[in-house]
């Protein structure tokens, strides 16, 4: 979820615009006291704007819709980032829908106006150097900015795999031309790091002048992993490990089975899973699966270290 | 006549997948703050308070809006306790997961 702040309704005060992992948009219209509930985003036909795949609510399963242009096959994307841009030069926002597996970035248009959008219905895949846009490992987050100072909003994407890419806008005027991409950050392959020294996973970005020294910074939240060194245990402590690995293994199977029966009917399967977390029952087991687990973590701690960190890379003019 | 082909060929394949990140340069990453309370946070400098300071908004899977105010002094960079954001009256709370 990156959320946005921009004027989406042309009223000279900023709204905010964010995707869902639900793969909806969303806008939450600002006033002068504050910000309005969320609303959806929708299209001139009145549906959510989307990619195929999304989250149905009202059935609790994952479905699919078809938004592709005539003609083309539908897609499959999960929309999970939104960026409102004027991309083609019409002075009205279009919206960027940015699909979180595949790493491919799409472009609804805004057929109305800047006041009274009204939103096609239909995606289109957006290229870059003459190729659709992949970005590796997956997308996760977009922001639309004017990057080289050239007076044109340029695409920077965040990627599940620790990149951060740069689509260059060179467009004279009219609608976007984006340029191949460049590396501003490359994405961690390093499994040897053994402390927290950067984002490898989930980059989820923003780019503001931070120490305001006249060029972009960007602001990137994500997983840093890690991996530390493993202590050698004494007989002693091998043995409260297999005590506690098992401790923990049979309180494991009891669970199972509790929820074996709540699982059954998934109409059903949340209000018992929620009459099953408040039995004293469940709650005894979980403080015993707590304390063996915490028992495992004293005596023998995860190698691999993961931990979500926010970061700035300051840009070096 | 080959090789010129050979060559033109040559150099669209390279302008047409320039990589390089030679152009843009940063310095070593600065960790700003502790986001292990938030599922694959996402940041943003938004001045919502029109103070002249940004705050600093998270994002998460949960789907909150959360703000922490900048207590830094410009050098030293710090940030307050979360709030969460509200719209018209209520925490946000966006259908993420």
């Amino acid at each position: 979820m990156t959320p946005q702040f921009v004027d989406f309704d042309f009223d000279g005060i900023k709204d905010i615009v964010v995707g869902t992992f639900e793969g909806t948009a969303f806008w939450l219209q600002g006033t002068k006291n504050g910000f309005k509930k969320q609303e959806y985003i929708k299209d001139s036909q009145d549906r959510n704007v989307q990619l195929s795949n999304f989250w149905n609510r009202e059935e609790k399963k994952w479905d699919e819709a078809d938004r592709s242009p005539e003609g083309v096959e539908n897609p499959k994307g999960h929309s999970t980032s939104v960026v409102a841009v004027d991309w083609d030069g019409d002075k009205d926002l279009d919206l960027l829908l940015g699909a979180y597996y595949s790493g491919t970035v799409y472009v609804q248009l805004n057929e109305g106006t800047a006041q009274k959008p009204s939103y096609a219905g239909v995606n289109h895949r957006v290229k870059a150097g003459g190729e659709d846009i992949s970005i590796p490992g997956g997308l996760c987050s977009m922001r639309s900015v004017d990057f080289d100072g050239d007076g044109h909003s340029d695409l920077i994407c965040g990627s599940k795999k620790g990149g951060v890419y740069l689509y260059r806008n060179e467009g004279k005027s009219g609608p976007t031309q984006l340029a191949a991409p460049q590396v501003l950050i490359q994405p961690s392959g390093d499994k040897k790091a053994t402390e927290a020294s950067r984002p490898n996973s989930g980059l989820h970005i923003d780019i503001v002048d931070f120490d305001e020294d006249g060029d972009l910074d960007l602001l990137v939240g994500g997983y840093s992993e890690w991996t530390v060194e493993q202590p050698e245990l004494t007989e002693e402590q091998q043995e409260a490990v297999v005590k506690a690995g098992k401790e923990a293994s049979d309180v494991r199977q009891q669970l199972s089975k509790m929820f074996a029966d709540v699982r059954s009917d998934p109409k059903t399967a949340k209000e018992k899973f929620k009459a099953l977390s408040e039995s004293p029952e469940y709650q005894k087991l979980m403080e015993k699966y707590q304390a063996s687990s915490a028992k495992l973590r004293d005596l023998k701690p995860n190698q691999s270290q993961r931990k979500a960190l926010v970061w700035l890379y300051r840009q070096n003019s | 006549m080959l090789k010129k082909i050979l060559l033109g060929g040559l150099l669209i394949a390279v302008a047409s997948t320039n990589l390089s990140a030679d152009e843009w340069k940063f310095a070593k990453p600065e960790m700003i703050l502790d986001g292990s309370a938030y599922l694959y946070p996402s940041p943003v400098f938004e001045d919502l308070d029109n103070d002249g300071k940004p705050e600093l908004l998270i994002g998460d899977l949960r789907g909150n809006l959360t703000i922490h105010k900048y207590t830094g002094d410009g050098t030293k960079h710090s940030f307050g306790e979360p709030v969460r954001m509200q719209a018209e009256g209520e925490n946000i709370s966006l259908p993420n997961w």
